[in-house]
């Protein structure tokens, strides 16, 4: 229990609209923290108002217990990678990192370079001319080469190829494996990282839904596979999130935690118990037909 | 570490647009004017005013400057106010270097009787009488006030937004306006030119305390701005 970053309470409006509502988490430190929610559900402000990039409405925040604004006890230990961030225009990749090392206090530019080469990005190409996967490279190699201890990602992997993205998610655990820090992933490719996230934060329009372990949260629900009578049998008068039946199997998944006596009960019934994956959850809790309303089956 | 230098080094990293291209773009004019000194055989005395030309390019090149690595410098999470320290030093050593080089060049000029054709072109007609110290200082803070004036309109711009440098555009065009107006209401003009006339140099002194004046509200909007 080593909480460096609290966040009380924290609210976001441009004129009439409000963006983010009385949010409030904690951040603890070396674990690998999931911010998740729909695109505009307002994890990107979240996230620039932590690194005193915007500024709240109202509540307040303790960065590493002091104010992020102005603060360089606190700015120098975070580094904040985000997917719209801007370069100058005559940089080029390799001016990128050299201003990054003169500036984060751990920066390993050999471990940069090593990414640079993993990555395969052109060092002496400028950053205007790199396209959307490329660019999101840099910043990748940026943010873990920092070794800050709160690295910060939103959106790393817009544009990354699926050989791209599992490199970064393998970098990622491999050096937090070797020096531990606080990671705070957004996404919304939410099965790709589900096994890297320890805690998930979820947030929708501008509130936080869930704010729990990840193993936790797997447990809130359950899906069953079987004989379509039997599982109408098991599931009946609970909260059925997703449905669908092929020939006589059926497969229900369920938001309700499984007790033990229900386990038996699925097994005497030959009824095969799978975990949810995160993302079915997600979209369940932050689709349109609201909160843990029942699906029509 | 020290946050400003890595602000220092960040401009360090683009010479193109603080020192190649505003010279480049100054020898180019400077070989023009040598060229048409040339041509008509020195038999004429040309006070070009071409050395403005760097004065104008640095105004400009501030403001791109500002628009492209104040967004960059907060997110690798500098502070604004290392950003503001290190730009200002930037401006002030490139303000000092070209001043240097300017003051050399005026000065050669001089020794050359305008380079063998009669130019004017770096010694500007009324710096004959000026000690070297005092062209240095003219060169220097004509420079530091084109940038912080670029300065901080940019700021005006980052902190209000398009809307901010139109309700601030208006405003001057309207104080202007009625200023002009009321010189001519009272015939004050000539006045005004006489008393120019006599106390240009003490333009150059008062744009000392205008560049202290822009410098800190630049920093005061830059403290209060966001990026996204």
């Amino acid at each position: 229990m080593n909480p460096i970053v609290e966040v009380n309470r924290l609210n976001k409006t441009y004129g009439k609209d409000t963006v983010i509502r009385d949010v409030s988490f904690v951040i603890e430190q070396n674990k690998i923290y999931g911010l998740l929610g729909r695109n505009g559900a307002g994890k990107t402000t979240i996230m620039h108002i932590l690194t005193a990039q915007l500024f709240p409405t109202s509540g307040d925040m303790l960065v590493f217990g002091e104010k992020p604004y102005e603060n360089n006890r606190v700015l120098s230990r975070l580094c904040f990678i985000k997917e719209s961030q801007k370069y100058p225009d005559s940089f080029r990749i390799v001016d990128v990192l050299a201003v990054a090392a003169s500036i984060y206090p751990n920066w390993d530019q050999k471990y940069a370079l090593q990414l640079v080469e993993d990555f395969r990005l052109p060092l002496k190409r400028r950053m205007k001319k790199l396209s959307r996967g490329m660019l999101s490279s840099v910043g990748v190699i940026v943010g873990l080469a920092s070794r800050a201890p709160l690295t910060i990602f939103d959106e790393p992997y817009l544009g990354l190829d699926a050989v791209a993205r599992n490199l970064f998610y393998e970098k990622l655990i491999e050096d937090y494996a070797e020096y531990p820090r606080t990671f705070i992933l957004s996404t919304h490719l939410i099965d790709e990282v589900s096994n890297l996230l320890e805690h998930v934060i979820l947030i929708d329009a501008g509130k936080i839904l869930i704010d729990e372990d990840a193993d936790e949260i797997r447990e809130k629900a359950y899906t069953a596979v079987g004989a379509a009578q039997q599982v109408n049998k098991l599931t009946a008068g609970k909260k059925i999130i997703h449905q669908e039946s092929i020939g006589g199997m059926m497969t229900t998944t369920v938001l309700e935690r499984l007790n033990g006596a229900q386990r038996r009960e699925a097994a005497t019934l030959g009824i095969e118990i799978v975990p949810v994956s995160l993302q079915q959850l997600i979209v369940h809790l932050t689709g349109n037909k609201g909160n843990g309303k029942v699906a029509e089956s | 570490m020290n946050r400003t230098a890595g602000v220092l080094k960040m401009h360090w990293r683009d010479k193109w647009v603080w020192i190649y291209v505003p010279w480049v773009v100054l020898l180019f004019s400077f070989a023009i004017n040598v060229i048409i000194g040339v041509l008509i055989n020195g038999q004429e005395n040309i006070n070009s005013g071409g050395i403005a030309s760097i004065y104008v390019y640095m105004f400009i090149a501030i403001a791109i400057v500002q628009a492209q690595t104040f967004p960059f410098s907060l997110g690798m999470n500098i502070r604004r106010t290392d950003y503001f320290i290190g730009t200002s030093l930037m401006c002030l050593l490139v303000s000092a270097g070209s001043s240097a080089i300017l003051l050399l060049l005026s000065v050669v000029e001089d020794l050359s009787d305008g380079w063998g054709v009669n130019l004017g072109y770096f010694s500007l007609p009324f710096m004959s009488d000026l000690s070297p110290i005092a062209r240095y200082g003219i060169f220097f803070i004509v420079m530091m006030h084109m940038f912080f004036l670029g300065f901080v309109i940019t700021s005006i711009h980052r902190r209000f937004g398009r809307n901010g440098l139109y309700v601030f555009f208006t405003v001057m065009l309207l104080l202007c306006t009625i200023g002009s107006f009321a010189m001519t209401y009272y015939e004050r003009w000539m006045d005004l030119f006489i008393w120019i006339s006599h106390h240009y140099l003490g333009l150059f002194v008062w744009m000392i305390p205008l560049i202290v004046v822009y410098a800190l509200l630049s920093y005061g909007l830059l403290r209060r701005s966001t990026v996204s």
